[in-house]
């Protein structure tokens, strides 16, 4: 099972996300066809994300959304989040954890 | 009969002789003398612009939070019939109030109370327990010398 939690925000490029996400994918050993059905779901779930998200950005609102994207074999948890400050906490946690 | 000719000349004020407090009530002027009623007249005429110009822009900050809770609404619903977990916030002051909504299908938002990063407030705790964290170390390390 592949598993795995991107966090994006209003400013991700959603090519360069698919593909690091299809690279990860692959280097986990997923089939190609399943490899195919995560980046078609994760397009489809983050393009109207990103859209949304920078229209709250540009009139200040916060928009946090968090999705899984399952599928037989694999599990992708998708944390979207723009307009908010985040908290030191969080920044530290960014700053260890990475993305 | 009287003869008008040797009457003093009576000259005809152009100056109203009252001021309209709203629709239905007027202030009578016409004991002041005319000097005063100017005076007084512009003095109304002044409150009134102000009244006038805090009025559109009261009118304009209504519109655009309107605006904008629309567009909060708006897109919290899509994102929530687009099967995602949604919390969206949004924090305006305007001249006639302070707003602070929040809304999704989470139970952040069921809760309904905005963090102080979603109010864009700074929360100063981690700092300092960051602070007293490093006090606690610098004061044990001179301590263990």
């Amino acid at each position: 099972m592949f598993r795995a939690k991107i966090r994006l925000n209003e400013q991700a490029d959603v090519d360069v996300e698919s593909l690091l996400l299809k690279k990860r994918a692959e280097r986990e050993g997923l089939s190609a066809h399943a490899v195919e059905s995560l980046i078609e779901n994760f397009s489809l779930s983050v393009v109207p994300l990103i859209e949304s998200g920078r229209l709250m950005k540009s009139q200040g609102s916060s928009f946090n959304v968090t999705r899984t994207i399952k599928g037989p074999v694999y599990d992708v948890k998708l944390e979207f989040a723009t307009g908010s400050n985040q908290s030191v906490f969080a920044k530290i946690k960014n700053l260890i954890w990475g993305r | 009969m009287t003869d008008d000719s040797k009457l003093p000349a009576i000259r005809p004020s152009s100056m109203p002789a009252s001021v309209s407090l709203s629709p239905t009530v007027s202030l009578d002027l016409s004991w002041l003398s005319e000097d005063k009623r100017a005076a007084l007249l512009e003095e109304h005429a002044r409150g009134m612009l102000d009244i006038s110009r805090k009025a559109q822009e009261m009118h304009v900050d209504i519109a655009a939070l309107t605006a904008a809770l629309d567009t909060v609404s708006n897109t919290t619903l899509q994102a929530a019939k687009d099967g995602n977990s949604v919390t969206a916030s949004h924090t305006q002051t305007t001249s006639v109030s302070r707003t602070e909504i929040i809304m999704g299908n989470t139970d952040a938002a069921r809760v309904g109370k905005l963090t102080k990063s979603q109010t864009g407030e700074t929360n100063w705790t981690p700092i300092y327990i960051i602070i007293g964290i490093i006090a606690v170390v610098i004061i044990a390390t001179s301590l263990a010398k």
